[in-house]
């Protein structure tokens, strides 16, 4: 089969770390173009990862691929994902899809205008853990769910190389939009909830960027329609246990939120194995071109892992709600700080 | 009279780390200044920190770029230079340091700074060659952090004399509280980890101060008129020794204070070096091993020959080394690695010569002069100081991590 003719667009920390390894070793796409406007870099990298030409106007590659890939500060997301869709593009945009709801609603519908696939970044979903435990009956495995506790953090330590990731209006947020975003779709992609409410969201961010974010949600699963709590926390300054954890009434689920490690099951506090069986673990790196593989079948209309356009629309409401709902994170620790 | 900061502008350098994000957080909170934070690295929590605040604006750039210190110090009325510098030959270090406070200074001096606070150290004076009450006055002999705050000094002293340009030199010792990567994040990871590594069983004396107590001074060094062309000592009456500081971590952790009186001389380091890495080889070749991930940690963990050699490594690498297998990473289970002493490991404290120095030392700098002059006092007593601390262990993991362990 053709491979899926592509081009990459954005050439930060994402591009180079990710997708750039990936596309050299999936042959199911072929990266023709590399558009970013620091040419020089753009020139560089496809040297570097044999990228054949290079551009600083993704509106001059358009007619000359099939696709593009997305990897460019928030802001850029939906006026560039709506330019390649318009022109019946399909587009696999990093996370988040895009700032609020408002934004993907515009890219999902002109998704479907232009019967052009659009899919997110939501990488999570590549990992053999949550594979293995999405479709697996979770009530059976716990009887009735009381608790669901998700944790993702881990000390901010990224090569960014623009400031525009922690300016409120090019981001649309912080932690909770760039980390609780993985979260948020991991759960509804999980659990498949009926609804979801925001019942308390707390951060740090003052009128500015958050680097930690609490939520209590309530998640209406089809076995417990009154409502699962869920706590998220999000942090990028300290670390976490990085794992959902779903607490039912004989057993809980561990869910590492990590492409290398299996979900367990505990019981009476023994770690168990699990009835359902999980791909062996993967590298980051396998997760991007799973990603990749994935959009390329999605394109041809084929059944795919990766996250459509209209996934992200609950995801994005959800972060909306949380952000509306905001309260100030308060910490014991300050007790003697001078503004106290 | 003292002049206020509120609405003033500052330039803070150094930003990102752990005295700077705190800072930031206090000027604009507490003094409600506006903080002109220059950072050299985006992608970094301490960044992530500092982008919370709404009276912040971020700049990225290197200290030693002029252009890049202008561009930042555009409009400030304060600054504050508080870069620790990165690791690297001496040659390199000095050569930072002077191109970086020239640069830092150059930019207040066009501006017309009202203030600029230097971070130097205590380290500037030795305790091995300063007696035991350490005061202001006494000789300039650092080693190791010290003599690099050494050349900075003398570059702002340059420019006090010759400028006149209205400069304050802070001396702190050691900086402890929430998120202090020494003095509170390293040493609640080697209790943890139950790691020896204070020498003397920890009856040294403790020269530190809490951040908060810090950043009052600071505070006092912008608006006290009496502060300009001085430097000062900023030390806590308490703790009194190490072993307050670090059982008060241990205590509330609920691990023991490991001490490392034994933790010297080389022959045991190779000697503890062919043991341990002798089992996690057993250990490969059996069978039994967990992935190489876990292997390279338990080398780092337990073999002080290959500590030492990391030791000279970037300290993002380091700090990649130190966390990496540990629960938290996307791994969850055990702790990638045995106590020492647990598994066939053979202990071993591993503590450089300037820390056991330090930790070992009976000298006590005083600081009499920033009570008399600036009015400072350490607003937060050790108890409470302790108290936040510990809240925030806890609260970034350690104490989850210490049960874990244990």
């Amino acid at each position: 089969m053709k491979p899926l003719e592509l081009a990459l667009v954005g050439c930060g920390a994402i591009a180079q770390a990710g997708y750039l390894p990936a596309l050299a070793r999936v042959p199911e796409a072929r990266c023709l173009w590399l558009v970013d406007l620091r040419r020089p870099l753009a020139k560089r990298l496809a040297r570097r990862w044999r990228i054949p030409h290079v551009a600083t106007d993704l509106g001059a590659v358009l007619d000359r691929v099939e696709a593009v890939i997305l990897a460019v500060p928030n802001h850029l997301h939906a006026p560039m994902g709506l330019l390649a869709l318009e022109r019946g593009r399909a587009v696999l945009c990093e996370k988040p899809l895009g700032r609020t709801a408002a934004e993907v609603r515009g890219m999902v519908a002109a998704s479907r205008k232009a019967g052009a696939a659009l899919a997110a970044g939501m990488i999570f979903r590549q990992y053999p853990g949550l594979q293995a435990i999405r479709g697996a009956r979770v009530q059976d495995m716990l009887g009735r769910v009381r608790e669901i506790r998700a944790r993702y953090g881990t000390p901010l330590d990224w090569p960014l190389m623009s400031p525009d990731f922690f300016a409120r209006e090019q981001a649309g947020g912080g932690a909770l939009l760039d980390l609780g975003v993985h979260v948020l779709d991991a759960l509804l992609w999980l659990f498949s909830p009926q609804g979801a409410s925001v019942l308390e969201y707390e951060d740090d961010g003052e009128s500015r960027v958050e680097a930690e974010a609490r939520a209590r949600l309530a998640l209406r699963l089809v076995e417990a329609p009154e409502g699962v709590p869920c706590l998220l926390e999000v942090s990028r300054v300290r670390r976490l246990d990085n794992r959902i954890a779903v607490v039912g009434e004989n057993a809980s689920l561990l869910i590492p939120l990590s492409s290398a490690a299996a979900p367990s099951l505990v019981r009476n506090g023994a770690v168990g194995s699990l009835p359902v069986s999980a791909s062996p673990p993967r590298t980051a790196r396998d997760c991007f071109a799973e990603q990749i593989r994935a959009f390329a079948r999605a394109f041809r209309g084929l059944e795919a892992t990766v996250a459509d356009g209209a996934s992200q629309i609950p995801v994005l409401e959800l972060i909306e709600s949380c952000y509306a709902a905001r309260k100030p994170l308060t910490f014991p620790w300050q007790a003697y700080a001078p503004w106290n | 009279m003292r002049p206020g900061i509120k609405g003033k502008r500052i330039l803070l350098t150094g930003a990102a780390g752990f005295i700077g994000s705190r800072l930031a957080e206090c000027l604009t909170g507490a003094y409600e200044a506006e903080v002109h934070a220059l950072v050299r690295r985006i992608g970094a929590a301490g960044t992530a920190r500092l982008a919370r605040l709404g009276g912040v604006r971020l700049f990225c750039g290197d200290v030693r770029d002029p252009a890049a210190v202008r561009e930042a110090g555009r409009g400030c009325a304060y600054v504050i230079h508080g870069v620790t510098g990165s690791p690297g030959s001496r040659r390199m270090q000095k050569a930072e340091e002077m191109d970086g406070t020239t640069a830092v200074l150059e930019t207040a001096a066009r501006e017309g700074a009202e203030r600029v606070i230097y971070f130097s150290s205590a380290a500037v004076h030795d305790p091995a060659r300063s007696g035991e009450d350490i005061r202001e006055d006494g000789p300039l002999n650092g080693k190791v952090l010290g003599w690099r705050k050494m050349v900075g000094e003398a570059v702002v002293s340059d420019y006090w004399r010759r400028h006149a340009l209205p400069t304050v030199v802070l001396r702190p010792t050691c900086v402890w509280g929430p998120f202090s990567p020494t003095w509170t994040v390293s040493a609640a990871e080697l209790l943890t980890r139950a790691i020896p590594f204070l020498p003397l069983a920890g009856k040294g004396t403790a020269n530190a101060v809490y951040i908060d107590n810090l950043v009052d001074a600071v505070y006092l060094a912008l608006v006290e008129p009496a502060a300009v062309g001085e430097a000062f000592l900023i030390n806590d009456d308490e703790p009194r020794t190490w072993a307050d500081l670090y059982g008060g971590y241990a205590r509330f952790l609920g691990v023991p204070l490991p001490t490392a009186a034994d933790a010297s001389g080389g022959w045991q380091m190779l000697r503890v070096s062919a043991h341990n890495a002798g089992v996690i080889l057993a250990t490969a070749l059996g069978g039994k091993g967990e992935g190489g991930g876990r292997a390279l940690r338990q080398v780092y963990d337990h073999v002080p020959l290959a500590r030492l050699c990391a030791s000279l490594l970037p300290q993002g690498l380091q700090r990649r080394l130190r966390t990496f297998g540990t629960p938290g990473e996307g791994a969850s289970g055990p702790p990638a690695s045995p106590a020492p002493g647990a598994g066939g490991f053979l202990p071993y404290g591993f503590i450089s010569r300037p820390m056991r120095e330090l930790y070992g030392s009976r000298s006590r700098y005083s600081s009499d002069k920033a009570k008399r002059v600036l009015g400072w006092r350490p607003r937060v007593p050790f108890a409470e100081a302790l108290e936040c601390t510990c809240q925030w262990l806890e609260y970034a993991g350690f104490k989850a991590r210490a049960a874990g362990a244990g």
